[in-house]
This record gives C-alpha cells, structure tokens and sequence, in this order.
C-alpha cells in the first residue's frame, strides 16, 4: 500500500493545488473554487485507508477529495480551468467533478445531496452489482443541518447499506459558528438517533484518521451497515501579532524553546502551530486588559461571580466559582446586577533570586576594564531597592549614548529625582553631569558609565517602542525591589492625576503588558489602553510613534467604581469581562504549545491547545495530537521527521507538476456549447 | 384480464397504470438494471401489478416518505448502472424532491458529459383532482429545467409505448399520468394490446383530422375534447401532444397551416403554461396562415377545491370548449 510519505506528498499536493488556484481566482482565470485548506488528512487519511475498489462521493469541497482518490492531475486541472481536456470535458466545473475510472463517483454542490445519493449507490452496489465493496460519502457537519442529510441516513440505516459516512467537523456552515445551527456537541451523537454506530476522532492526525477509517470500513464491510467517523477538525489559535509575554515577541515569531509565560510563570514552549483561517474570531475584552482575538473555541481560563440574591440586600458577589477552561463563545459579559465571566490575571510568585548584576559579560575591551577599575566603578552591582529604582527610572526616561553612557530625560522640576539619581551612581561608582535645556524646563542627567549603559540597552530594549522589563525584575522573588522598580518607572514616566491614579504612558506594548503583571503581583490592579493618535503626546511632547499605551493604576487600598469588580486574590486578579464579540478574519492564525500549557493574551491566562474541560491534561501521545490540531502538513513533517532539505525538494516537485499541468490546461481549448433544442 | 373501472375518481385509470406497468414489467424481463423504488411500492405493486411482483420481487424496493432522498438515493443506484424507476406519489410531492429532480438528476448526464454511460431515470407522478395540495398540476414547472423529458400520455396504448421509450432512452424523464381519466371512455383502439411498438418523445398525436379548426391538447383535456369533437362531430385536427417537453411543434405547426385556426385547452393554469408555448411556437412559424387569433382554454387560476362538488369547476367546462370551438370556425 502506500507509505506515509506518499500520504503526506499526496496533502502537500492538494495545499499547492489549492494556494495555485487560489492565485488563478484572483487572477480571473478559474471561477469560483471552495477549498480544503487545513482538512488535507481527512480526504487523503480516508482514501488511503478504503480500498481501491471502494468508492466515494463527495461534497462541494473536491479537490482534496479527487488528489485524494486518485484523480490524474494534468485533466483535473483542466477540467479544474473548464477545458475540454478534463475528466469531464470541462463540463463539470469544480463542484460536481466525477471520475468513475477511479471510482470518484460524483460530488455535489449542494450541501447534503451526497448523503441521500451515497446511499442510494452503496445499495447499488450491494445489491445490483453485488460487489463487496464499500461506499465513503464525505459531508461536513453543517450538512446535518440539512434534510436531505437526514433522510439520506434514515435510508441507509433502515436498508442497512455498506456506507462509511465520514464527517468533517470543522464547527463552520459557511461563516456560521456551530451553535447557531447544531444542538449537539458532535454529530456522531446525531447519528444515535438513526441507529447509526459512530466515532468522533481527530481528523488533523493522518495516522489516527486512517486507523479509525480502517476500523470503520471492516466494519461496514462485515456487517453491511452504515457507520460514521466523526473527523473534529476544531480550530485553536490567535491571530500572528498576538503579543506573547515570555521572548516578548508577535506569537507568529515564537519557535520551539522560546520561554513563554503562563500561569506559573516563565515556561519552554515545546510546540508552535500555525494554520489558514478565514472566518470569525472572538474578541474578549477584560476590564484594564487590552482586547484578545482569539479562535471561538479556545479555552481560556475564567470563573464566574455568585450574587447574593438574598431579600432586601444589594447586589453583592458573595464568590466566585472554581476557575475553568471555557470557550470565549461560552462567555458572559459582565454586567451591573448580574453574573458574569472573569478573566484571571496570574499573580507570578517570582522565582528568580539574582542578588548582583554582572556587567563582565558588557566589557568590550581591556582598556574599558582598566578604566572601570581605576575609575573605582564595579564590575558587579548589587541588585538593591535603590538600583532598582534607578532601573525603573532608565526604563521610564533613559537612553543609551554610544561611547558616553546612558541619558535620563528628566524635568527642572523633579529635583528629588534628581538628587536621587546624583546618589545612586555615586554609589555605583560612576560620574554624573546635568544639562539644563535652553528652550524648554527639560534637563538631561548624563550618566557616564558605558558599560553599563550598554547592559541597560540589552536587559530593557533600545528604543522607546522596544522597551521592556527583563525577567530578573519580572520575575524577581524579593517584591521590595519589584515596588521600587515599579516606583522608579512611576516617578520617571508618571504622573498623579486629580482621582488618585497613577497615569503613565509608553510606546512599547511589552512595557505595559509586563507593567500590568508586576502591578499584579504587588496587588494592584493596572489599567491598560490604546491611545489614539491625536493623544499621542508623553508628558507634553510630542512622539514619535503611532501608537502609545496608557497604564493607569492606584496604590490606595478604596477601589474606583471602574475597579469594583476586579478582585485581587492570593495567587490571581479576576477581572471582568467587559465586551465578547465576533470579527471577520482571514488570514494566518497560530497557537503554542508550553510547559505549563497556557500562556498569556493580554495578560489573561489561555490554554495552549485544546483540552476537554474537566479532562486531566495528559493525553497518550498528546503531544503529536495537539500538535495535530493545527495544520495536518506540519504535523505529518514533525512525524516524519523530515530535514528542510526534504521538504524542499517535495514541495518543489510537486509545485513544478502542477505549474506544468496548469500551464498545458491553459492551452487546451474551451469544451464546445453543446445545446438542447429549445422545444 | 383487465379490472372494470368503477366511477370513483380513485380507482379510475386503471388502464393507463396497466400500460406503463406492462411496459416496465416488458422491460424489466430484458433489461436486469431496472429498478422501482418509490414510498409504498411494494404495496402499490401488490396491487396494480401482481406480475411484476411475482417475477421480480428482488427489484422493489419501499423507501421512507422522504422524497427529496428517495429520488436522490435512486440518483445514486444510477450512478453505478442502475435505471431507476422512482414512483413520486402525487404531484404534490414533486414540490418535496424539487431539488433532486432539477439539481441533481437533471444535471447528471450533462455534468460527467462524455466520460461515462448517460444515465436513464424515470420519475412517475400521477395527477388527481383532490384538494388544494392533493393532485395539483405542475407539468409545466419542469418544462423549464434543461435536462428533463416531460411526459404526460393519454391512452394506455401510448402511456406503454412512451414508457418503453423512456426506460430505454438515457436521460431524466418525468412520467406523468392522469388519474381522473375514465376507463369506460378509453375506446378500444386506445386499449393497450401488448404488443405495442414504442413511441419516440416529441412526437404529437394527430387523433383527428379536419380542415376547419386545430385543437391542441394533452392528458385529461384530450379526452375532454375529443369526447366534445365527436359528439358534435367537429370538423376539426385534434392533436394529442404526448410530450411537453420534448414539444412537437411540426405536427402542430403543420396543422394550423392547413387550418388556419388553433384552439388550445389544457388541464393547467393558462398563464406561463404548456399552451403558452404552442401558441408562441405557432405564431413564431406560421403567423401569416393564422386566420384568427389563437385561444387557450384551461383551468381557472385558482387552488384545487377541496370540496367534491367544486371539482367540476377546475377542467374547462364542455360547453365552453364547444362554444370557442364554434366561435373560430365562424
């Protein structure tokens, strides 16, 4: 039979197929085409498993299916481009492709026919051509809302006809989401209802699909009744520029062994997945977090409030249930007077017990060194509140200069800072001079220390947008130096407004996501916001960047109506749900997977895959199955443990055969408009 | 032996259901791939054709009274070689398996054009006079699909030579028969006599000829008229179209050349119906041989009564027939 490498050339075959047709839709020269991106292991995991005698009809989705059964490339592409060359002389177009030689029985474009009509051809099979062959109908789950679907099972439960129906869930009718048109969480549990035995299996996993395909089909086989495989193609992930705490970096850009931080803190990451997507996504926004987009199935660790409902009393939340793993879709917003969703905000233990700061690794030369060491200044610097202070300071207002040091940008009027600062380096060992600006009240304290300097670049980011907290204070264990960094950074960047908050506002989107996680760990509860455009201005200057972020919080213990309902325990904040609600996408979506197995959006803790709630965590061979969830190919490359080399020269094969296929079609003349007369 | 016909609107017809099951069940002793599928089957060929059942019992199958999936899984048997004979009740239910008639059959043979044996399916539905969704006509819906035959005959002589021809021609045809026609008034000549030839689609039958006036008609009103012409022995060309579609508009066009004249009576809704097609098809090809305006005559616009003492009201009257008839050859 054939060997998995072929399985996987065969869905690396219908993903070119597929992304070069995409390109001739747009160009115009194919019509209309629905594709089958990030389904390839069913079709392909199915076929392989059936017979080759066995035959198949199929929905409106065909490509995958006709590569799948064997369909030759060169007339399906033509037939594909609606030449007279093609399996069937252009006549069919993409949705009702039919090529009996390979026992591609037929494909339909309405969603549902093909149950009835697989029905109907396994009966014939049984019965008229008296073959012990088996018949496949592929359907996807939204066809179930379908009658024809139905009665097409009512049929071929009650004749008892050899038919495997495969069903590919992809919990998606068009652009619907699952519950607007399925009641039940699987359509294997439809099934029941026609006496109809059926599996749910992990359709993304090409192994388990063949073998669950080769179980079914013996069953048919044997007992000549119908059976459904349920392949779950459900979809987890967020959009590419997810920033993901941890390397700090658009999720798009983590790799395996980058360090991602979860609930528990800092963690590897052991897998990355990235798929197509085009449809909705739910967008969930935390009171004081930023918005997350987020897949509408991906679980996210949240809790719902208890009200007290007593007689004569306010609305009061008297707890709060254990947190779970719920879907975005399965959230509630929280509104005044009644019960809602919270997101969780991890409060880090920290575990990270530095005590010094190494600058050795900083020094350039052998003079620098004989500098420093004349100069009295110190190779090793004592991790202290004060230094901490000077650190949140640099990360508010400080720059490096080459070959002099590092800047803070300060004001005339923040003389205690001044003098603070003037105490530090002394301390460290370094000289200090301040300029005083001629236009405006600024000053400029020159730190002359370019060692260190250039530590600071590397531990926080060069560049205001790129600044960030290195995770020796993220995730520092002693909270004295955490609240004095966070003062320095206060007493740099912030200021106090009339209501008692303390206001500060970035350019780096990591600053103020990690902002937000030391506030959390001091217990307080930070607010997060975009600024727009026009209030693009730090502290009466303008800058330069599109867009700033807003981190707003209170030291005092009394709580602002705003802050009401976030809830500050030992271990996580919960904080509201404010907004859940759809937005279009299309485009790639990724996922991770880590140690701990969540990771932050928006500074709410998320699962990195999918598990079912209330299920332990650990899988057999999970792993490879989540793994599996994302994009079938990547997975089948991890299995097979191919080198970039090997996949180079497959892809650049079988993109060379379809180019050569396209590019004969599209010499081919068009069929002749063969008519009927008109009376 | 053939049963008498009783009066009652459900037992008449007897005949023509006695054609096209003599001819299935001809067929069937030659030809191993026709099937009957349909809801009751088994039942209605205990009843009407105890033969059939006798000799092929293996090739009737009862489906559930889901007809959208009946004729669907019928489709499916066809695909790997079957012709099946799917029996859709009453017209009414046509409505229910709309889509598989004219979204999956009718699209069959043109979609998988060369590559494979064109499919035959044959999809029988009666008319009746019943009720407001109880044997409604709706020939002239499926008149517009490309890719369907429709098949409407009159006579049980026709109704098996027409069956014949669509068992053994590839393509989707829609057999329809007339229920309310009577028994006692099929002549003898009409009578099937079991060695009938088969009839090729599209091709009218000139029950009549005159000089004076061309009446066209099909199913029930062909019985209607032609039973008006003889008793008033109207000097007329009396055309029974036998197929809707495929029309026969030579036969006709030919006829109204001679006489000048054409009167259409149908058993449906005049408005965008089959008579609408003949008239077009005549003005189109010989409007100057036209001596007065065509007419059609056809049921009101309006549901079927429900009620038994309505029903006379619904097929265009006798009289009515004979005064326009008389009023053209003026």
């Amino acid at each position: 039979l054939t060997t998995e490498l072929d399985l996987y050339k065969r869905m690396v075959t219908i993903r070119i197929l597929e992304d070069e047709f995409q390109k001739l839709c747009l160009l115009g020269e194919a019509g209309d085409l629905h594709f089958n991106k990030g389904q390839e292991a069913i079709s392909v995991g199915a076929c392989a498993a059936l017979e080759p005698t066995d035959y198949i009809v199929t929905h409106h989705r065909t490509i995958a299916h006709s590569i799948a059964k064997g369909v030759p490339m060169r007339p399906l592409v033509a037939e594909l481009l609606g030449k007279s060359t093609g399996i069937n002389k252009g006549m069919a177009g993409e949705m009702h492709l039919r090529f009996p030689p390979v026992r591609y029985m037929f494909s339909f474009q309405l969603v549902g026919t093909c149950v009835p009509v697989a029905a109907g051809l396994a009966w014939a099979v049984k019965n008229f051509l008296k073959e012990r062959n088996i018949v496949a109908c592929f359907f996807g789950d939204a066809a179930t809302g379908n009658g024809q679907a139905h009665e097409g099972l009512n049929i071929a439960a009650v004749r008892r006809v050899p038919l495997l129906l495969v069903c590919e869930n992809n919990g998606l009718a068009g652009n619907v989401r699952k519950e607007y048109y399925q009641p039940t969480k699987t359509v294997a549990e439809r099934a029941a209802g026609y006496a109809i035995e059926a599996t749910t299996i992990d359709g993304n996993h090409i192994p388990e699909v063949v073998e669950a395909v080769k179980t079914a089909a013996k069953v048919v086989r044997e007992t000549s009744r119908p059976y459904l495989v349920e392949m779950d193609t459900t979809r987890l992930c967020v959009r590419g520029e997810t920033l993901v705490l941890g390397d700090n970096l658009p999720i798009s850009a983590y790799q395996v062994g980058s360090t991602a931080a979860g609930l528990h803190g800092l963690g590897k990451v052991t897998k990355t997945f990235r798929r197509p997507f085009s449809g909705k996504l739910t967008r969930v926004k935390g009171r004081g977090l930023m918005p997350m987009e987020v897949t509408p199935e991906h679980p996210i660790l949240s809790c719902r409030s208890i009200t007290s409902r007593a007689k004569g009393s306010n609305h009061r939340i008297v707890g709060f249930t254990p947190l779970v793993w719920k879907s975005p879709r399965e959230m509630v917003e929280k509104k005044m007077q009644k019960d809602g969703d919270y997101l969780v905000i991890p409060r880090f233990e920290g575990n990270i017990v530095t005590a010094e700061l190494d600058l050795t690794q900083f020094v350039r030369t052998a003079r620098g060194l004989h500098v420093m060491q004349t100069k009295g200044s110190k190779l090793k610097l004592e991790l202290n509140q004060e230094l901490a202070w000077l650190l949140g300071l640099y990360v508010a207002e400080g720059f490096k200069v080459a070959d002099e040091g590092f800047r803070l940008a300060l004001n005339q009027n923040e003389k205690d800072i001044v003098r603070r600062v003037q105490k530090v380096t002394k301390e460290l060992g370094y000289s200090m001079s301040i300029i005083k600006s001629k236009i405006s009240r600024g000053i400029t304290l020159r730190v002359y220390a370019t060692t260190l300097a250039r530590g600071l670049a590397e531990w926080f980011g060069q560049g205001a947008a790129k600044k960030n907290i290195p995770d020796f204070i993220l995730f520092h264990k002693n909270l004295q130096l955490v609240r004095a960094f966070v003062e320095g950074y206060a007493e740099g960047d912030g200021h106090r407004t009339k209501s008692g908050y303390i206001e500060t506002t970035t350019t780096s989107k990591v600053l103020v996501a990690q902002l937000q996680l030391l506030l959390a760990r001091l217990g307080y509860i930070g607010h997060a916001y975009t600024l727009d455009v026009d209030e693009s201005q730090i502290r009466g200057r303008r800058i330069a960047a599109r867009t700033a972020y807003r981190l707003r919080w209170r030291e005092s213990p009394t709580k602002s109506k705003r802050q009401a309902n976030q809830h500050v325990f030992k271990n996580y904040i919960l904080t509201p749900v404010d907004i859940v609600e759809d937005v279009e996408y299309s485009g790639e979506v990724f996922n991770l997977e880590t140690e701990d197995n969540t990771y932050l959006v928006s500074n709410a803790v998320v699962h990195n895959c999918w598990h079912k709630q209330g299920q332990p965590d650990a899988r057999p061979k999970e792993e490879l199955a989540e793994l599996a969830k994302r994009d079938p190919i990547l997975f089948e490359e991890e299995r097979l443990r191919l080198s970039a080399a090997q996949k180079q020269k497959i892809s650049d094969t079988i993109h060379t055969e379809i180019l050569e296929a396209i590019e004969s079609a599209r010499r081919e003349p068009f069929p002749k408009f063969v008519t009927q007369p008109q009376r | 032996v053939l049963p008498s016909a009783p009066s009652k609107i459900w037992f008449r017809n007897r005949f023509i259901r006695d054609g096209i099951y003599q001819a299935i069940y001809e067929k069937m002793k030659s030809d191993p791939s026709i099937y009957l599928f349909g809801e009751g089957s088994n039942m209605k060929v205990h009843f009407d054709a105890p033969y059939i059942e006798k000799d092929f019992p293996e090739r009737i199958m009862t489906l559930p009274i889901s007809e959208d999936g009946n004729t669907n899984f019928a489709v499916g048997t066809s695909l790997v070689g079957v012709k099946p004979i799917v029996d859709v009740i009453s017209s009414d239910f046509l409505f229910r398996t709309m889509d598989s008639i004219c979204n999956t059959a009718a699209k069959l043979n043109h979609v998988s054009a060369e590559i494979d044996e064109p499919k035959t399916i044959v999809i029988r539905s009666e008319f009746f006079l019943g009720g407001p969704t109880t044997g409604q006509r709706i020939e002239s819906l499926f008149t517009h699909i490309p890719g369907l035959n429709v098949i409407l005959p009159s006579n049980p002589r026709d109704a098996r030579g027409l069956m014949k021809t669509a068992l053994e021609q590839p393509g989707v045809s829609l057999f329809f028969e007339d229920r309310m026609i009577s028994d006692t008034e099929t002549k003898e000549a009409d009578k099937d006599t079991g060695v009938t030839d088969k009839i090729p689609f599209g091709l009218a039958k000139v029950r009549k000829t005159g000089s004076r006036l061309t009446i066209v008609s099909y199913a029930i009103t062909a019985r209607l008229v032609e039973s008006v012409v003889d008793e008033h022995e109207i000097d007329c060309d009396l055309i029974d179209l036998r197929s809707l579609y495929p029309l026969d508009l030579d036969t006709i066009s030919e006829s109204v050349s001679k006489t000048g004249r054409l009167m259409v009576v149908e058993p449906d809704v005049t408005f965008a119906g089959t008579g609408a097609e003949v008239c077009a098809g005549v003005v189109e090809r010989c409007f100057s041989d036209l001596r007065k305006p065509v007419v059609r005559l056809g049921a009101p616009r309006m549901v079927t009564p429900a009620s038994l003492g309505l029903h006379g009201n619904v097929l265009p009257p006798r009289s009515e027939i004979l005064r326009v008839a008389k009023e053209l050859m003026a």
